[in-house]
């Protein structure tokens, strides 16, 4: 049995690998790690990651006639430092964008291309994912990534969020369901009854988009009643009075709130009164809302209500998480170290404060050189080919970058249009020391469990291969992973041998931290009024608007909305055989009362029309959707070369969508969308 | 037939039918009843749903899909679907023909089956549907000791050699006949042991007790046979056809589960 | 005769399916058709709609149907463990034993006999079931068939005990 941990999705859980003769033959979760030997579908069926024979086993550059041929990992090298070189000698090194999800390996990359080669724009995926909701925490609490306590919380409101639909975190959604059957009290906002719908106690199917005018309703009766947590507002926020002021003066009243979301007023001032007397308490929200241009004043809103009513870092409410002390694992000495010249492209895109590179945003840079010119661009496990909006617009800039390199363990849709394919050794086959999402310290150590497959590298071997041809190698001087990663576990209180051997140290959950230490804002405090944005030149405080929404009209009578589907995860689970036995296509739900005047039965090909583009796809008629709304599955519609069980299901819905903004956080508003459907 | 040859056949027979009509009761009719009661939808009680799922009676299609195409072997293997059909339709058919041999020329005599025309049909199919299931059986035979990995044992062999020999005995003994009786007045008609017969014909054995040994023999394997059919894997003659008709027709785990998931609704 | 099963909470289970996959990953070749299945059903109309996810695999009850229906004596019944199993050597595939489950536990498998769930019976008695293990919010639990009737009897009275006005008494179980 060897530890490891699981890279399917972003939550990773601590994992057991059984081997025998080198074959992976069972997983299963961690028994030292809070979410014990459980796994979500995904991770169970991950184990097929281990033998794919359509994983990509060899270092590929694409020639001229466009074909790919198969060359040595050195040529590869060479070729991509010599480049590297080029451009940063006639743009700058900031010319070269680097782009990430979340493999703990990053810090190597992060090292060599920002610390070394000298680039501020290094990011992860975050524009596609929680931009939002991350820079909201970050603002109000100083934190990008709160996590939740739900057991020992007596009232969870989940806005836009499905924790135990595709079964993110798994000993949360096992704390969750057993405090609803303690008689927690359950309550979602989604126009969808979705798996947490299921178990909640209230299902609130809000108009989409509405969500900030819900909460700042709910905010409205905790201030009107005075209902809020006083000795908390007066020690640790900041602003109250001012917010206060701001939400009566702008009218925020269930009334008003009642017309804009859907949901009747008596029932905000009775869900507002409740939470305001249940403690603990935990509000929070994820894609449902970040998919909104005025997301992440929902969530500011959210986080808002946490913040007045005292619920913030205690047993049952969202907590602020600890990390564990990891080094970086390179030393370089502080002259080394390289200082851009020019701001990260998201500042000088506009959005001086997004926490990730605005991706949808980079053709600009690419295709006109807006704010300045992008002539390189990594891919390490992200597929925008396939999850950025406005394909065709992606391929119109794959195409006119000088290198583009893509390092996955598929040949992606973004690998096929990139220029050099590095093959990347799958999570069996690598080490890894991160940090879990456990909400106090907890590390991480996955051992390589199998030789690797192919030709294929852990991106520390690759990042040390081509830091050498970069003329930075003396940096990268380790023989195995384990001389790293005792150096960067090293000041964990627990020997380097037990570490290997459990797979997970855990330390103290300690709540309340702000007694002590304060929020790592400017003020120190929880701040419903933030100095940051304010400064910035945003609002200050949380607002409800809907100028850069994108609402349905006559011509496009749809609300296009996205959601995740349950046993598959982000456009790299497709190729897994015990997934796509499950659901093999994705589809677009309508509602029962829309399906009839459309005269649409449960399997029917329908066509989705947006201003920008059209696409085919399968229908499902739900009755648990709101009606005006198509709710579109996202991550299918592989065209050649992903895999062979991928190849031709399901279809691909991004290229309908158009590159909205977040104006504050720089994410993609997915869900600014308007549709007509058609029976094709 | 002499009356011994007769007492002997008719012990055989009635001795075999016990065994046979003890083992379908047990084993088939007492099975069959006890799912029926299982089935039986009971009383709706309180919520006036019903508690089992009601299984509808097996369709044209599913039962030709199922009992005559077999098409489920087929999908398992085309050579195993050719020579099953061959042992099951030429078992069936030759059960039917030899029935209908006993019947119009001993129990009720028909002239035209007695000493017509007929009876030369009968004979020339009771010959093909042997030979028929004979092939099949051989087959099978070959298969089973050369290729099949994990079926050359002499456990999974016997009941095939049984059925085999059976045949075999059953052509040998018509042979003999033909050779202590080369005037028959049918023998055109036979295309297996007729041949058989002249080619040995002329080795000078002891052909009056080679046949008699040899018809004994056929007796015996017969009534042991069909004595074995409901103890034995043979049972599936009757019983795969019926349960895999009415099971075949929907996705009956589903209906099932479905049926469980919505008491708990 | 010990009589081991399943305890399956309605009110834990989301219809992931990662029991089914971790059932058929455990038993990897052996396995040719899903042995454990969850099914999901909903009633009602927008917005009062009620629903339940199920997982089942085979109760490996007492009395079991399946066994009574076989006309081989294929399907056997473990003295130590009281799991049910079909010996495949023996089956012919007639399919009276999916006939007779009210549950639909065993069914055809690519070879021409039945499957269905052994309650993983290479593991020792003692530890958790493949499917139990893995499942995400841990709604499924197997043991001794009264150590599990206890337990779900707990389970009530524990959430019970959470309610406010409370006061609901275990009626006709008495305990």
């Amino acid at each position: 049995m060897v530890p490891g941990v699981c890279i399917v999705c972003p939550w990773h859980c601590p994992t057991e690998v059984f081997v025998r003769d080198n074959n992976v033959v069972y997983v299963r979760g961690n028994e030292n790690a809070p979410n014990r030997t459980t796994r979500c579908v995904k991770g169970i069926s991950s184990i097929h990651l281990s033998r794919d024979p359509d994983r990509l086993l060899h270092p590929m550059k694409k020639g001229k006639n466009g074909n790919f041929k198969v060359i040595s990992w050195e040529d590869a090298f060479s070729v991509i430092a010599e480049k590297l070189q080029k451009i940063k000698e006639k743009y700058g090194p900031e010319a070269v964008a680097y782009l990430w999800h979340l493999d703990s390996n990053e810090v190597f990359s992060q090292q060599l291309f920002v610390q070394l080669y000298g680039t501020p724009n290094w990011s992860g995926h975050g524009a596609a994912c929680d931009q939002s909701r991350r820079l909201a925490g970050l603002v109000t609490y100083g934190h990008p990534l709160p996590t939740k306590d739900y057991e020992n919380s007596r009232f969870i409101m989940l806005w836009g969020e499905d924790p135990l639909g595709p079964n993110q975190s798994l000993h949360e959604n096992r704390e969750l369901v057993e405090a609803v059957k303690r008689n927690a009290k359950l309550v979602v906002v989604d126009p969808y009854r979705s798996r947490t719908a299921e178990k909640a106690h209230v299902w609130l199917p809000i108009n989409p988009g509405t969500d900030g005018a819900l909460a700042l309703a709910m905010a409205h009766r905790i201030i009107e009643t005075g209902a809020q947590d006083a000795e908390f507002c007066e020690n640790y926020v900041y602003g109250f009075d001012a917010f206060a002021e701001h939400v009566k003066a702008n009218g925020y009243t269930p009334q008003w709130a009642e017309g804009v979301t859907g949901i009747r007023a008596e029932t905000i001032i009775e869900l507002a009164d409740e939470f305001a007397q249940t403690k603990p308490a935990v509000m929070d929200g994820l894609k449902g809302i970040v998919n909104y241009s005025n997301g992440f004043q929902a969530l500011r809103a959210i986080f808002c209500l946490n913040a007045i009513t005292g619920n913030i870092d205690g047993p049952g409410c969202l907590i602020l998480k600890e990390a564990g002390p990891l080094l970086p694992p390179i030393e370089i000495p502080e002259e080394e170290i390289a200082v851009p010249e020019r701001p990260n492209i998201s500042t000088a895109m506009g959005y001086p404060l997004a926490p990730d590179i605005p991706s949808q945003l980079l053709p600009k840079a690419v295709l006109e050189g807006d704010p300045y010119p992008v002539r390189a661009l990594f891919f390490h496990i992200v597929n925008p080919a396939m999850s950025d909006p406005n394909t065709l617009l992606f391929k119109r800039m794959m195409a006119e970058l000088d290198l583009s390199v893509t390092i996955d363990v598929y040949m992606s849709e973004t690998a096929q249009l990139s220029d050099i394919v590095l093959p990347e050794a799958s999570m069996f086959e690598r080490a890894e020391v991160r940090e879990s999402l456990w909400s106090g310290p907890q590390v991480i150590l996955s051992q390589p469990a199998i030789p690797c497959l192919g030709d294929s590298k852990p991106l520390y071997e690759i990042m040390k291969g081509l830091a050498q041809k970069m003329g930075f190698g003396r940096f990268f001087q380790w023989e195995t992973w384990e001389d790293w990663a005792k150096y960067v576990t090293s000041f964990l209180p627990v020997s380097f041998e037990e570490l290997k051997e459990k797979g997970v140290w855990q330390g103290e959950l300690r709540y309340h931290k702000y007694r002590e230490e304060g929020f790592q804002t400017s003020t120190g405090r929880a701040e419903v009024y933030s100095e940051l944005l304010a400064e910035s030149g945003y609002d200050p405080m949380p607002v409800y608007e809907e100028d850069h929404r994108v609402k349905p009209d006559s011509e496009y009578p749809f609300q296009l909305i996205n959601a995740k589907m349950q046993n598959h995860c982000g456009t790299h689970t497709q190729n897994n055989p015990y997934l796509m036995e499950i659901e093999s296509e994705n589809w677009a739900e309508i509602s029962v009362r829309d399906a009839r005047e459309l005269g649409i039965s449960d399997g029917d090909r329908i066509e989705l029309t947006s201003p920008i583009g059209s696409v085919t796809i399968a229908a499902r008629v739900k009755e648990g959707l709101k009606p005006g709304i198509v709710r579109v599955l996202h991550g299918h519609g592989f065209g050649r070369t992903m895999g062979s069980i991928a190849r031709g299901k399901g279809s691909h819905v991004n290229p309908i969508f158009d590159s909205q903004v977040n104006p504050v956080s720089g994410g993609i508003g997915y869900n600014e969308c308007k549709v007509r459907v058609k029976k094709v | 037939m002499t009356m011994l040859k007769y007492t002997f056949l008719w012990m055989m027979i009635l001795v075999s039918m016990g065994f046979f009509l003890v083992g379908v009761y047990k084993n088939i009719v007492s099975k069959i009843a006890h799912i029926l009661w299982v089935n039986d939808p009971g009383p709706t009680g309180t919520t006036g749903r019903d508690t089992r799922v009601r299984l509808p009676f097996a369709s044209k299609e599913t039962i030709f899909r199922e009992a005559i195409v077999q098409k489920r072997i087929e999908n398992r293997s085309a050579f195993l679907w050719f020579r099953h059909l061959l042992i099951a339709f030429g078992f069936v058919s030759l059960f039917v023909v030899a029935q209908l041999y006993a019947l119009f020329i001993k129990v009720y005599p028909i002239e035209y089956f007695v000493i017509g025309t007929g009876r030369g049909y009968l004979k020339f199919s009771l010959e093909l549907t042997g030979l028929v299931l004979f092939v099949g059986l051989t087959l099978g035979l070959i298969h089973r000791i050369m290729y099949a990995e994990q079926e050359k044992t002499f456990v999974d062999l016997r009941l095939l050699l049984l059925l085999w020999f059976v045949v075999a005995t059953g052509f040998m003994t018509e042979a003999l006949r033909f050779i202590i009786e080369p005037h028959d007045a049918f023998i055109e008609y036979s295309f297996v042991a007729a041949p058989v017969a002249r080619a040995t014909a002329a080795f000078p054995w002891q052909w009056h007790t080679l046949h008699t040994i040899m018809w004994t023999t056929h007796a015996i394997l017969i009534a042991f046979f069909f004595a074995c059919i409901p103890f034995t894997k043979f049972v599936h003659i009757f019983v795969a056809p019926f349960g895999r008709s009415i099971t075949m027709g929907q996705d009956t785990s589903r209906l099932k589960r479905e049926k469980i998931a919505e008491g708990l609704l | 005769m010990s009589q081991y099963g399943f305890y399956f909470d309605k009110e834990k289970c989301v219809g992931c399916r990662a029991c089914e996959v971790a059932c058929q990953v455990w038993n990897g070749s052996n396995q040719t058709v899903k042995w454990r299945n969850v099914t999901t059903l909903t009633r009602g109309q927008f917005p009062e709609i009620t629903g339940v996810n199920v997982s089942m695999a085979c109760m490996h009850c007492g009395d079991a149907p399946c066994k009574k229906a076989c006309p081989r004596q294929a399907i056997s019944k473990s003295e130590e463990t009281g799991a049910v199993t079909v010996d495949q050597s023996k089956c012919v595939g007639c399919m009276l034993c999916l006939w007779a489950c009210p549950f639909g536990a065993p069914k055809m498998s690519t070879k021409g006999r039945m499957e269905k769930c052994n309650f993983c019976q290479e593991r020792p008695m003692g530890i958790k079931r493949a499917c139990e293990e893995i499942c995400p919010t841990q709604a499924i639990v197997s043991g001794l068939i009264d150590e599990l009737a206890n337990f779900s009897k707990k389970n009530v009275a524990d959430r019970l005990s959470y309610t406010e006005g409370g006061g609901v008494v275990l009626g006709h179980e008495g305990t």
